[in-house]
């Protein structure tokens, strides 16, 4: 019986420590976050927070037409403040329903914060558990607002349209895919480098395509498309999409399938500046050619060369603007360094700046064509 | 009336006529006199109207007096005519009697004259009397200070039909029914091992309850055997009327909300616990046996477990194992993810449970309450009422006030579905002492999760690994074989391996003779091959 009263006791014990129930909410009476766009206001120091509200009854819906009875299915407010948080206490003073988080599942800035200090806008993010750490993050053209006004006909919800279009690696490399917890540690061990996805929107739909660069938490440009292509390629981050080549032999062109890819960046010199050397092992599909339909093994390995050849392209490309235009090491050769030549980074350490711009880098890339495509 | 009843006594008591362990006092020996026993019986079991004494005498003159004492209804009549009084009454009709009356006459009416299977002599009154009150029949002499207890033993009795708790798909249908020697039979009738030993006491001061320990000699530890007999000497109640009453007096630990005897009405389950070295405890009256020492995995397996092959099984057990967790934590777990931790659901989910609990007047717990207990209530109902009737209540209950709550708005939807998993989920579990005191749990972690979320529910589950733990049944750990786990153990626990590969008895019951099965399958016909070769 002894043993069992301690038990007990612990037990109460430990009750009596968490008295006051302190998460205890219906969940009926929260209301979720959907998503959340971020602009500059009139007032210093402070921000517009768009917060996209999915209204739970009218998503659900129902009976009789799923959700069409009338209402709006997300609600889009607004609110100025000091961070989220502050946004979220303000707007605590209209709304009858606590603010939750947990489900947030898209942050869109708007140009004019990122092209500001953005340490300040993420510094709640970072510091508060409530943050979903794989909410996906996007810097829009222009204001933040516009997107979170999109009305799109795909989802019901938007948070799930904008975090679905930005998960979509499988489909594309044209743009760089990023959540919150990637984004935070890209912005500590790149002290504050990074490249974000760039979001545009129109009334119906949003478009994603392209990269943001963030040099020391600021918006310093962007990447076109294929240099944003360019740089997944580099650090190895493509899944999917396509190489669109011109015909060795037809007048058209020839769609090639990305598979995998993966990549492999070594030291090839240390002096008298360090020069590295890429291979990048990219395989795929052929899809489509517009010269006869029998695809021989030549043409093959010759359309292998092709795609090495245009891929390589779009690597310099983008390599070349991060490097010697926008100056920023997002493509992680000073990681390289600090992890493999821990020596060789002391001495760089201070001056990394001026010397990476000036880096050598040779690009390699080896192309396999898995599948000619099956005719019959 | 109480004209008629005033005769009775109501307050003086006849001394009590047994010993402490309802072994029959034999200190009142019987007379000569055939008169003086029979008023001797009778100063016993005065006021006894089921009582029958039958006066009668053998061969032509009323020489030989006899008589015969019997309870109507407790004796087999086909036994008593043809076997007792035929032989005495009618055979020896045709010659005279040279024995004159005494010990010869008596030997003679013992050894060569009586055809019924089993009797014994008594020379004294407990004897006798507990003879009559088991259903035997007590021959009187006269002049003999002895009586012949003959078993006639023989009622109305319901015969042996299919467990109805424990039902199987593949597995021998019959069941064991209220009589205490067809039960031993049954079981017997499966190990026809003369090491299976079978010791008869009698419980309840009114009741005199035969029940009967068995096990295997050299297969069950003699300890757990001792431990068993030990606790069953010490009970020392007026009523035994089923085999719950011998559990809930022998278990360790009255206060666990799980069972420490494994209670089966099935002979294959007995028999086959035997042979792993477990102790039944077999109890008259009741079709319910009472193995030990139990685990929690033994209360958690099916007979069938072992009859159907191993990979559908292991499967089967999986989700066992995953329902019984299911069946005490679902609503809480429902609780906790709604109130505290809304965040750990998919958005889609949690916007649906949003939706659903919109207009609801209750809390998320309150509403958990009100429908766990409800369907405790309908789950009572429908077992208590008669078979139609209880099938009606089913569908009332379930389908038509779930789906009116659900209409008036009073419950969620989702509440009516995670019940409704919380309910079937503990019906998976083979034995139902054991799902209910998982569905007591459920109120528990109910009010934990109300109280602390997730935490709270860690917190109680916590509490129930370490009452598991320290549980111990006959010596033997609850949770064995994970507690002093043994590789060799693990092949019959949450899967089955195939039988050849059990090779030893499980652990916790800590068998002396190890060995279950020596798997010579392969030798013979390794050898069969050999010697057709050569042939």
């Amino acid at each position: 019986m002894n043993r069992y009263k301690k038990l007990w006791i612990c037990l109460l014990l430990s009750m009596v420590a968490m008295v006051g129930c302190w998460d205890m909410t219906e969940i009926d009476r929260r209301l979720f976050v959907g998503s959340v766009g971020i602009d500059t206001s009139d007032e210093i120091n402070k921000y517009t927070f768009h917060f996209s509200l999915p209204i739970a009854r009218e998503i659900i819906g129902g009976e009789g037409g799923g959700g069409g009875g009338g209402g709006k299915a997300v609600a889009t407010v607004s609110t100025v403040g000091n961070s989220i948080v502050d946004g979220a206490r303000n707007l605590a003073l209209r709304l009858n329903r606590d603010l939750f988080f947990e489900h947030m599942r898209v942050i869109v800035i708007g140009e004019d914060v990122a092209r500001g200090d953005l340490k300040k806008v993420i510094n709640p993010l970072i510091r508060l558990t409530e943050f979903n750490r794989r909410s996906r993050i996007a810097i829009c053209e222009g204001e933040a607002r516009k997107v979170m006004e999109v009305n799109p006909w795909t989802e019901k919800l938007k948070a799930e349209y904008l975090e679905t279009v930005l998960a979509s690696t499988g489909l594309s490399g044209k743009f760089a895919e990023l959540d919150l917890g990637d984004f935070l540690r890209n912005l500590h061990s790149q002290k504050g480098d990074a490249l974000v996805s760039k979001m545009a929107a129109n009334k119906t739909q949003v478009s994603i395509g392209g990269a943001a660069v963030i040099k020391d938490f600021r918006l310093v440009g962007w990447l076109d498309e294929e240099e944003t292509q360019g740089a997944n390629f580099f650090l190895g981050k493509i899944t999917g999409g396509d190489i669109v080549v011109e015909d060795p032999q037809g007048n058209g062109t020839v769609t090639f399938i990305i598979l995998g890819e993966k990549s492999r960046l070594s030291l090839k010199a240390k002096e008298p500046i360090p020069e590295f050397s890429l291979d990048v092992y990219v395989a795929g599909n052929i899809a489509s050619t517009t010269h006869g339909i029998i695809l021989s093994l030549e043409d093959a390995e010759k359309l292998q060369g092709i795609v090495s050849k245009e891929i390589t392209a779009q690597i310099s490309k983008g390599v070349k603007k991060l490097k010697e235009i926008y100056k920023v090491d997002v493509l992680k050769l000073s990681d390289h360094l600090y992890k493999h030549e821990p020596e060789l980074w002391r001495k760089y350490e201070e001056s990394w700046g001026d010397v990476y711009p000036n880096v050598k880098i040779d690009i390699k890339v080896h192309t396999t064509v898995k599948n000619i495509g099956v005719i019959r | 009336m109480t004209n008629i009843f005033s005769k009775l006594n109501y307050t003086k008591k006849k001394e009590l006529y047994f010993e402490r362990d309802m072994s029959p006092d034999k200190s009142k020996k019987l007379k000569k006199s055939i008169k003086e026993n029979i008023d001797g019986v009778h100063s016993y079991l005065y006021d006894c109207d089921d009582i029958i004494t039958r006066d009668f005498y053998m061969g032509q003159t009323p020489k030989h007096q006899m008589s015969l004492m019997f309870i109507d209804g407790m004796v087999d009549k086909d036994t008593l005519q043809n076997d007792i009084l035929k032989p005495l009454m009618i055979f020896t009709r045709q010659f005279p009697l040279e024995y004159s009356v005494g010990e010869n006459f008596f030997n003679m009416v013992k050894e060569g004259l009586l055809t019924a299977g089993d009797l014994k002599e008594s020379d004294n009154f407990g004897e006798v009397i507990l003879g009559i009150l088991s259903g035997d029949t007590v021959l009187f002499l006269d002049k003999v200070e002895k009586a012949l207890v003959i078993s006639t033993r023989g009622w109305e009795k319901r015969g042996v039909q299919e467990p109805s708790t424990e039902a199987v798909i593949r597995g021998p249908r019959d069941g064991f029914t209220e009589t205490y020697r067809t039960n031993v039979a049954l079981v017997r009738r499966r190990l026809k091992d003369p090491n299976l030993k079978v010791k008869t006491i009698k419980l309840g001061r009114h009741t005199r309850t035969d029940v009967g320990i068995m096990f295997i000699q050299g297969v069950a530890k003699p300890s757990i055997v001792d431990e068993v007999l030990k606790r069953l000497n010490t009970v020392d109640t007026s009523s035994v009327l089923e085999s719950g009453y011998i559990e809930q007096m022998i278990e360790g630990d009255w206060l666990s909300p799980f069972p420490q005897l494994r209670r089966t009405e099935r002979p294959d389950v007995v028999a086959a616990s035997l042979v792993e070295g477990n102790v039944a405890i077999i109890c008259d009256n009741t079709p319910f046996a009472l193995l030990a020492p139990a685990t929690l995995l033994s209360l958690f397996q099916s007979p069938e477990d072992y009859y159907e092959r191993w990979y559908i099984v292991s499967m089967i057990r999986i989700l066992r194992f995953m329902a019984a967790f299911f069946a005490f934590t679902f609503p809480a777990l429902y609780i906790a993810m709604t109130t505290f931790h809304p965040g750990m659901l998919p958005t889609d989910l949690a916007l649906s449970i949003a939706a659903a609990r919109e207009g609801v007047p209750f809390s998320a717990v309150l509403e958990a309450l009100i429908m766990v207990s409800s369907l405790e209530v309908l789950r009572e109902a429908g077992v208590r009422l008669p078979g139609p009737i209880g099938q009606t209540i089913g569908i009332v209950g379930g389908l038509v006030v779930g789906e009116a709550a659900v209409r008036a708005g009073i419950v969620s939807p989702i509440m009516v579905i995670v019940v409704a998993v919380n309910a079937i989920s503990s019906f998976a579990i083979p034995n139902y002492s054991v799902a209910i005191g998982f569905r007591l749990l459920t109120f528990i972690l109910i009010a934990l999760a109300s109280v602390a979320g997730l935490y709270g529910i860690m917190l109680g589950l916590l509490g129930l690994t370490i009452h598991l733990v320290t549980l111990k049944s006959f010596g033997a750990h609850f949770l064995s074989p994970f507690v002093s786990f043994r590789w060799s153990e693990s092949k019959d626990t949450i899967i089955r391996g195939p039988i050849p590969s059990m090779e030893i008895r499980p652990g916790y019951t800590r068998p002396e003779d190890l060995d279950r099965i020596n798997d010579r399958r392969h030798d013979t016909i390794d050898k069969a091959g050999d010697e057709s070769a050569d042939e």
